[in-house]
């Protein structure tokens, strides 16, 4: 009873944590962290990058080490560490006005709603785990386990991620043959004006020397009439749902030189580095590499 | 228990509107709206809205009907001049309409919560509240000061 237990719990960490590899992989979740640790000014640029690398690792490392039959307190003990690394990160973010998740555990919403009560849960269930007495496990249960493991985070990947992925990268193409040929390359802003952040992303899109881009404005039509004319660098229109949740995270889309689909919903984050550089270089146009930095 | 959950947080948005610097009885700093700024009459009600507040762009489309008031309703946004010629053309209010910066609302007049609305008498503020609904504007105005100040 007590290992049927352990691997429950086990599992629930992994997929946690599985969810994050996946996320890295498909959803450029490690260049978002990376972004959020510039924006915050406490480190010098070189450390975000090792920092953000030091996360993805981590994460990955404890959905390994949970994927397999150990109960040790060293794996325990290491899964804390990262969780309690990850909320005082959040804690510090928060002290400094920043609302938003850290991009911990991907871009999922359900994963990322409340994401310091997620890591208290998942601190208690660590705890929990590593306190139940195994001595012994049997291999085909950890390996069913294991299967199961495997097939729920494929199938989140193709059901809601890649899915996902596709559907921007569709509305992007939409927008950008909308907005004519002087936007075939310019980045596009999806946000709704009551989304969190939203006035940081208003102030940097009326005064900042950001290239043009194209707004995609979940509000009413007179609302967006009125940003068309304040955001006037930009092509700016009004979706239809206005009635869409306002707390839904707004999402910023570009491609690469190569043609590679970028996405980060640190818009206010990926806007204010890129109006930095964009003091020296206002012609630059927006792209991945030397954003943060 | 009470499940009115809309009269629950009419009561918690009162006590956050209540919590703004001025109170009932200071004087309205009108000339920090900015000297354009005019009102007709003795009575008038002065309203703060944020255009990145859903509740408030909400409560701009309710706004018509106090269209009768005229001059004597100050609409405060956080928008550019040309966004505040929007709304006021699109919606074609005959209020008097200001722009001030977010930032402007907590600096100087202590507000702690969108939207928020002063009315004032004899330039002295004698309610202050956070109406959302047609109802609760008609009621803010129209319900004499004293009687539910917070």
């Amino acid at each position: 009873m007590t290992q049927v237990l352990s691997l429950l719990l086990s599992l629930v960490i992994a997929f946690v944590f599985g969810a994050s590899l996946v996320s890295s992989w498909l959803e450029d979740r490690f260049w978002n962290t990376r972004l959020q640790l510039a924006d915050l000014g406490m480190l010098p640029a070189r450390w975000t990058i090792r920092l953000a690398a030091g996360a993805a690792i981590g994460e990955t490392a404890a959905a390994i080490l949970y994927s397999l039959p150990l109960h040790s307190w060293w794996r325990a003990a290491f899964a804390s560490c990262l969780l309690l690394s990850l909320t005082a990160y959040l804690a510090a973010k928060r002290m400094r006005g920043r609302q938003s998740g850290c991009s911990c555990i991907g871009q999922e919403g359900f994963l990322n709603r409340y994401p310091i009560a997620r890591n208290i849960e998942l601190l208690a269930i660590v705890t929990a785990e590593a306190l139940l007495p195994i001595r012994s496990w049997r291999v085909e249960a950890v390996i069913a386990c294991d299967g199961l493991l495997a097939g729920v985070l494929t199938l989140w990947a193709c059901r809601y991620v890649l899915p996902r992925r596709r559907r921007n990268r569709r509305a992007m193409e939409r927008a950008r043959s909308r907005a004519g040929a002087a936007y075939a390359n310019a980045a596009y802003l999806r946000l709704h004006y009551s989304s969190t952040g939203f006035d940081a992303v208003n102030e940097l899109l009326i005064h900042a020397p950001l290239p043009p881009m194209i707004v995609e404005l979940h509000a009413p039509l007179w609302y967006a009439e009125g940003k068309r004319k304040a955001w006037q660098r930009h092509c700016v229109y009004a979706a239809n749902d206005t009635e869409a949740q306002g707390s839904s995270a707004p999402i910023l889309l570009w491609t690469t030189k190569r043609g590679k689909l970028r996405a980060t919903t640190e818009i206010g984050a990926m806007l204010h580095l890129h109006a930095k550089k964009g003091e020296r270089h206002p012609d630059v146009p927006i792209k991945s590499s030397n954003a943060v930095g | 228990m009470n499940t009115n959950f809309r009269a629950l947080f009419k009561t918690r948005r009162e006590q956050a509107a209540s919590e703004s610097a001025l109170q009932p009885g200071d004087a309205f700093p009108l000339a920090k709206l900015g000297p354009s700024v005019s009102v007709a009459g003795d009575r008038y009600m002065v309203l703060f809205i944020s255009l990145s507040c859903r509740d408030c762009v909400e409560l701009l489309t309710h706004l018509y009907i106090l269209r009768h008031l005229n001059r004597r309703l100050v609409l405060v946004t956080d928008g550019t001049a040309e966004e505040n010629h929007v709304f006021t053309e699109h919606f074609q209010f005959p209020f008097e309409v200001a722009g001030l910066p977010y930032s402007a609302f907590h600096d100087r007049f202590g507000i702690a919560v969108t939207p928020c609305a002063f009315l004032v008498e004899h330039h002295v503020v004698s309610r202050i509240g956070s109406p959302h609904t047609k109802a609760e504007l008609i009621e803010f105005w129209s319900e004499k000061g004293e009687a539910a100040s917070p």
